[in-house]
């Protein structure tokens, strides 16, 4: 039989993908939005969440992506009838444990992360209400082990 | 005493009113109160502890703000 090396080098990466395909899906990189628009679906699953970093007195979250920030920004300060807050609820996640972040908030915020934690569906609770929390009652948990592996250099505070 | 909506998605200080609970803002000694009345976001706040441009900023604010009580789509 005579099989072309572009056709074993297929062969053998889906092979490879089938063998690790529980790896493969942790380390699938989600958006604040898909989580939001199915919370249910990712329930106190472990997820990987890239995100750009607000963290300020009153928000720590992860948000879709700086450029949309940005615009979310931008509309609100213009105050036009036709820019609705609510249409931009998805892009945005809390951060449900941001402590240490905040610690190292110098070098963290503004950049743009990739996190791993467990999303919890809905954050708020009965006896206390997070100020800094997005509109949606979403959230992740961050896996700060993890966190101080991936961004050692940027958490000089303990 | 001006909130920032940008930093928490939209919510500012009117975080609290969505559970139901009144909101006071301290800053230099004095108290600002966010409420809601009939669905209606207000501002309270002693008399100069704004000046015009926070005033406006304020109301910006919450009129953004309330785009997050309105029901329906």
């Amino acid at each position: 039989m005579n099989i072309k090396p572009f056709t074993m080098r297929i062969t053998f990466g889906a092979l490879l993908c089938g063998l690790l395909s529980a790896a493969c899906a942790q380390e699938q990189v989600l958006s604040p939005a898909t989580l939001n628009a199915n919370p249910s679906a990712y329930k106190n699953n472990e997820v990987t969440v890239r995100g750009y970093v607000t963290l300020e007195p009153e928000g720590h979250n992860l948000y879709e992506s700086k450029e949309i920030n940005e615009k979310f920004r931008k509309g609100l300060d213009a105050g036009s009838k036709d820019f609705h807050v609510r249409d931009y609820m998805k892009y945005c996640l809390t951060i449900a444990n941001p402590d240490l972040m905040y610690r190292n908030r110098a070098t963290l915020r503004g950049k743009t992360l990739v996190v791993k934690g467990k999303f919890l569906d809905d954050y708020r609770n009965t006896h206390a209400i997070d100020l800094g929390a997005c509109p949606l009652p979403t959230a992740i948990l961050i896996d700060m082990d993890d966190f101080k592996l991936r961004y050692r250099s940027l958490m000089p505070n303990k | 005493m001006v909130d920032d909506p940008k930093s928490n998605g939209g919510y500012g200080d009117t975080q609290a009113l969505a559970a139901g609970m009144p909101e006071a803002t301290v800053s230099h000694g004095q108290v600002g109160w966010h409420e809601i009345d009939n669905g209606q976001l207000q501002f309270s706040y002693p008399q100069g502890a704004l000046n015009g441009s926070q005033n406006s900023k304020m109301q910006n604010n919450l009129n953004q703000e309330q785009d997050l009580f309105q029901s329906g789509p």
